[in-house]
């Protein structure tokens, strides 16, 4: 019951669903080649937690119900020969012959649309392998071609096929530290501008937080993208976790939007995650409830650079796992009570929420993330977060004021009028983020001064 | 509650132990306490107020303070008590007790959700979900699988309010794996024992931060666990002792931040626990020591001794092929002499972590981090596969070689070439053993139609590399940089002794081809300084 679709698109979105899967074998007892660990008689965490995300054939084998999708074959021909190749079936794993070349139109238009008839196919079948399937789960990146591209095609058609089921996004938000292309900000925003009406959740996450994570908080030297990725996966764990446990929060994705997603358009809650301590520094940590919920307060702990003292927050989640009990979480809610960093828009009523999954974080192995024993993850909606936006913007008009590469996307049949329309899309939603921050209500409603 | 000597006390969250109880001139009609903080530095003084002695302290100068006998201390429980405050509710007392001891009233009992629902901040609510289910989870204590009770100021296990006889501890926890009593107030470490040994599941136990000053006789070994850590424990090499040989079984054992002085003693302790195989050592002011007595730990796999101030500036003749892991961050590394012995001491190493070290200091930006990298990871034997966190590639690895090599030869990176790393690196890249001494004339100047000349200033001989094209005057400007010299103040004559051409090059213009000349032509170099003087 409740299942919930994984989709994996581009280099980025199938590097992050190789990690997370290996957590979530791993969480639930499973051994890369599909069956139950030695000891176990059932799947950790309970039966109905753990089949939304892992499918049961007749032989006692366990599938993952996700869809990897990459126009070039070769990361998903590493998942075809690596550690995990029996977990899967071949069906889920579909990958074109010619790239997207960075390019959100190949992505897009061209060299996407060619996959889709199979990609829709195979979702279908999926899709009718379960009794009350409840949304989508996706990770790509925004800079890439394939994930900006195919990612934003996928979402808009499966807007148009599954209407009402939840459709969430892991999206990799560039960062210099480990581009790969100039024309990042192009596809981010044009990728961006396609799925502000499809997505009903984005959970970002910047890879120079992530990469700055790993090196002040981890201590890794010169940080790779598997690293990256490690961190990524246990932060999408603890987001998801909620949904594979049983006995926890029993929360479907819709809760995720009515408490985080005031308007439609404003779906981008800012994700915290702490601890990140490093193995050789763990047995100089207490850990203790308030201490992790404090950090997530930190902009050291965010996946996305932005100071959320500089906005207000609509709406704050905190998922706690592990050894983690109500007087623990009261004292440090009290604490952060007393914050004067915290500000709240004036005309949310609620939207504070707390969750607590009982099965606590495993680390990858060969992670350098210590093995704690409770962590916590923290979306909230602040309006900080348009400076994120307000970045790529900046980036995006110093290229498109002198229309340079825009040549590459034309050529692929893509209208120049989209990158002005989509331009003007994120002009918008900063401007809405602007707008909700601002007081709306009279000096009498107002709690301090 | 009255206090003595020798007690443990926490104020506020921040744990002492009580030195002295008496009265001192400040108060005079006040009790009191004389105490001995556990975070050096926390206090005022050593034990000396007003030049009266009252007590010494142990961890340093500024750890004693006195404070009044009536200041709010923290509340001290005991073990099931605080179990019970954490966890339980009100049937898990009744499960617990078996009606026999009725729980006396002022046990706080978390016994619904009702006091939470209604949590605000500012005006806003905080809505908790799941609790309710965790809670009847946690509250029947056979679910518990890993139990944090630190920081609770638990002080003994014996208990009048449950009637301590009557309950089995291992009947209420059965399946109790990992339990961590840091920070508390335990001064006895029998009291530790005795729970424990009622557990019979338990593998992992924390006790960061009790101060121990008892430890019992003649316990009973605790042989399922296999982790334990004691950090910031003050503990002494004499501590130790009497503690690792209740643990026989031990396979992991931090001791970091502690007051271990006589290391090699401690070592010789740690022997006796066959199957250690991971020893944390971080932040314990260890200097360089025979590092021969940790081959006594024969199962000894990963060792961290981040933080310490260790430099190996002498080199060892030991080897310890059996470690694999080894943090030696943050200690005082001062040069790559260092990471060489570094490299011989553990050849063996799969993962490491060397930065924070006084070497890394020495330049900055991506250049310096750089040559960092290639440095590192071409003096450390090539099974390094992770280097301060970072995985090292194969391709990595190579360029990484390759470049070190060819400035080695150069002479840019001094590097002794006895090591054995150097003759590995040298059959892996089958290098010419001699290229490094004597170097050829590079094919690349070669393929220019270039031309080594031999110019003779007085008595010394310097070696200039020319194409054909170059003007004298070029050529005199090179020479005067190396000489240091005005071009006014020397003259260069040509002289092809099996010509017999000697000819002063006076024409600044003219191309070097103008002469006859090939590798080895002679240029004798005089000075002008004199003639010029005449006019």
């Amino acid at each position: 019951m409740r299942e919930v679709l994984s989709v994996n698109v581009g280099q980025a979105g199938c590097q992050i669903g190789n990690a997370c899967w290996e957590l979530y074998s791993l969480e639930h007892g499973i051994t890369p080649d599909g069956y139950l660990q030695e000891g176990l008689t059932q799947p950790k965490g309970g039966s109905d937690g753990f089949s939304t995300f892992f499918s049961e054939t007749g032989s006692g084998k366990y599938v993952p119900r996700a869809l990897y999708v990459d126009l070039e074959p070769n990361v998903i021909d590493e998942v075809r020969t690596g550690t995990y190749r029996n977990l899967f079936h071949p069906d889920q794993l579909i990958s074109g012959k010619e790239d997207a070349a960075n390019n959100y139109a190949r992505g897009h238009y061209t060299v996407g649309r060619e996959l889709l008839d199979d990609i829709l196919e195979r979702v279908r079948k999926m899709a009718d392998q379960c009794d009350g399937l409840q949304g989508f789960l996706f990770t790509h990146s925004l800079g890439g071609g394939t994930g900006s591209g195919l990612g934003a095609l996928l979402l808009e058609q499966f807007s148009n096929e599954y209407g009402k089921k939840a459709k969430l996004e892991f999206a990799v938000y560039p960062a210099p530290q480990v581009a790969t292309s100039v024309v990042e900000p192009y596809n981010t925003v044009l990728s961006t501008h396609m799925t502000l009406e499809n997505a009903d959740c984005t959970f970002m996450v910047d890879n120079e937080a992530i990469y700055d994570m790993c090196r002040k908080n981890l201590g890794i030297s010169r940080p790779s993208l598997g690293n990256l990725n490690n961190l990524i996966a246990q932060v999408v764990s603890s987001v998801t976790a909620s949904l594979r446990f049983d006995g926890s929060l029993n929360v479907d994705l819709n809760e995720f939007q009515t408490n985080l997603v005031p308007y439609p358009r404003i779906h981008f809650p800012l994700v915290s995650y702490a601890p990140v301590l490093s193995k050789s520094r763990s047995t100089h940590e207490a850990n203790s409830v308030q201490e992790i919920t404090n950090a997530c307060f930190e902009p050291g702990n965010q996946m996305v650079k932005c100071d959320p003292k500089q906005g207000k927050y609509m709406a704050t989640c905190l998922l706690y796992r592990g050894d983690v009990v109500n007087r623990d979480v009261q004292t440090a809610v009290a604490h952060v009570k007393t914050k004067k960093s915290v500000q709240l828009v004036d005309w949310c009523p609620t939207g504070f929420k707390i969750g607590i999954c009982f099965q606590k974080a495993t680390p990858t192995p060969g992670s350098e993330l210590a093995d704690v024993e409770r962590n916590v993850c923290m979306l909230s909606n602040t309006t900080a977060i348009a400076s994120a936006w307000n970045k790529i913007d900046a980036k995006f008009d110093l290229m498109y004021k002198k229309r340079a590469f825009v040549h590459w996307y034309v050529s692929e049949g893509m209208e120049e009028g989209e990158f002005a329309e989509a331009r003007e899309d994120l002009a918008a939603l900063e401007n809405d983020y602007i707008e909700l921050g601002s007081d709306s209500l009279g000096d009498d409603y107002k709690e301090e001064y | 509650m009255t206090l003595m000597v020798g007690d443990r006390v926490s104020f506020d969250g921040e744990i002492a132990t009580v030195r002295f109880v008496g009265s001192i001139p400040n108060w005079p009609n006040e009790t009191a306490l004389g105490v001995e903080w556990d975070s050096p530095g926390r206090g005022k003084n050593d034990g000396k107020l007003g030049g009266v002695r009252y007590f010494q302290t142990t961890f340093g100068d500024k750890s004693g303070s006195f404070v009044k006998a009536s200041k709010a201390k923290d509340r001290r429980k005991s073990f099931l008590e605080a179990l019970v405050e954490k966890y339980g509710d009100a049937n898990s007392v009744s499960r617990m007790v078996q009606d026999s001891v009725v729980p006396r009233e002022d046990i706080k009992l978390r016994d619904d959700m009702a006091e939470y629902q209604g949590l605000e901040i500012g005006s806003r609510d905080w809505k908790v979900l799941g609790f309710r289910n965790l809670s009847r989870i946690t509250a029947n204590f056979e679910n518990l699988t890993h139990i944090s009770l630190d920081h609770e100021c638990i002080y003994t296990n014996e208990d009048e309010k449950y009637g301590n006889q009557t309950l089995e501890l291992n009947k209420i926890l059965p399946d109790v794996r990992v339990l961590n009593l840091g920070f508390n107030l335990i001064d006895d470490f029998s009291v530790v024992h005795s729970i424990v040994l009622q557990l019979n599941s338990l593998s992992e136990l924390n006790l960061n931060g009790n101060v121990f000053s008892a430890f019992g006789r003649n316990l009973a070994p605790l042989k399922n666990i296999h982790t334990l850590s004691l950090a910031s424990c003050h503990l002494d090499e004499t501590n130790l002792e009497s503690l690792v040989s209740v643990f026989p079984n031990l396979r992991r054992l931090s001791l970091s931040t502690n007051d271990v002085r006589n290391w090699t003693k401690c070592l010789t302790a740690l022997a006796r626990l066959p199957n250690l195989h991971f020893l944390d050592a971080s932040f314990n002011e260890l200097e360089d020591f025979d590092f021969e007595t940790l081959k006594s730990l024969v199962a000894l796999e990963a060792l961290n001794m981040c933080g310490n101030r260790l430099d190996f500036r002498v080199p060892l003749r030991v080897s310890l092929e059996k470690i694999r892991e080894l943090d030696i961050s943050a200690n005082n590394i001062a040069d790559w002499n260092a990471v060489d012995n570094i490299n011989l001491l553990f050849p063996q190493l799969k993962k490491i972590r060397v930065n924070n070290n006084p070497y890394c200091e020495r330049g900055e930006g991506k250049e310096w981090e750089d040559e960092l990298l290639v440095q590192l990871v071409s003096r450390f034997n090539s099974g390094l596969e992770i280097l301060d966190g970072s995985e090292i590639l194969a391709s990595l690895r190579e360029s990484c070689e390759l470049y070190f090599i060819a400035k080695v030869i150069k002479g840019e990176i001094p590097y002794d070439v006895s090591l054995g790393r150097w003759h590995w690196l040298e059959k892996q890249y089958g290098i010419d053993k001699d290229a490094r001494r004597s170097r050829k004339p590079d094919n690349n100047e070669k393929l220019f139609g270039g031309i080594f000349l031999s110019v003779e200033v007085g008595a010394k001989l310097l070696r200039k590399f020319v194409l054909p094209e170059c003007t004298v005057g070029k050529l005199k400007g090179n020479i005067s940089r190396d000489l240091k010299q005005c071009v006014l103040d020397f003259e260069i004559v040509y002289d092809n002794q099996p010509a017999g051409i000697k000819e002063t090059m006076t024409n600044d213009m003219k191309q070097l081809g103008f002469y006859n000349m090939e590798d080895g032509t002679r240029i004798i170099v005089q000075s002008k300084v004199g003639v010029r003087r005449e006019t």
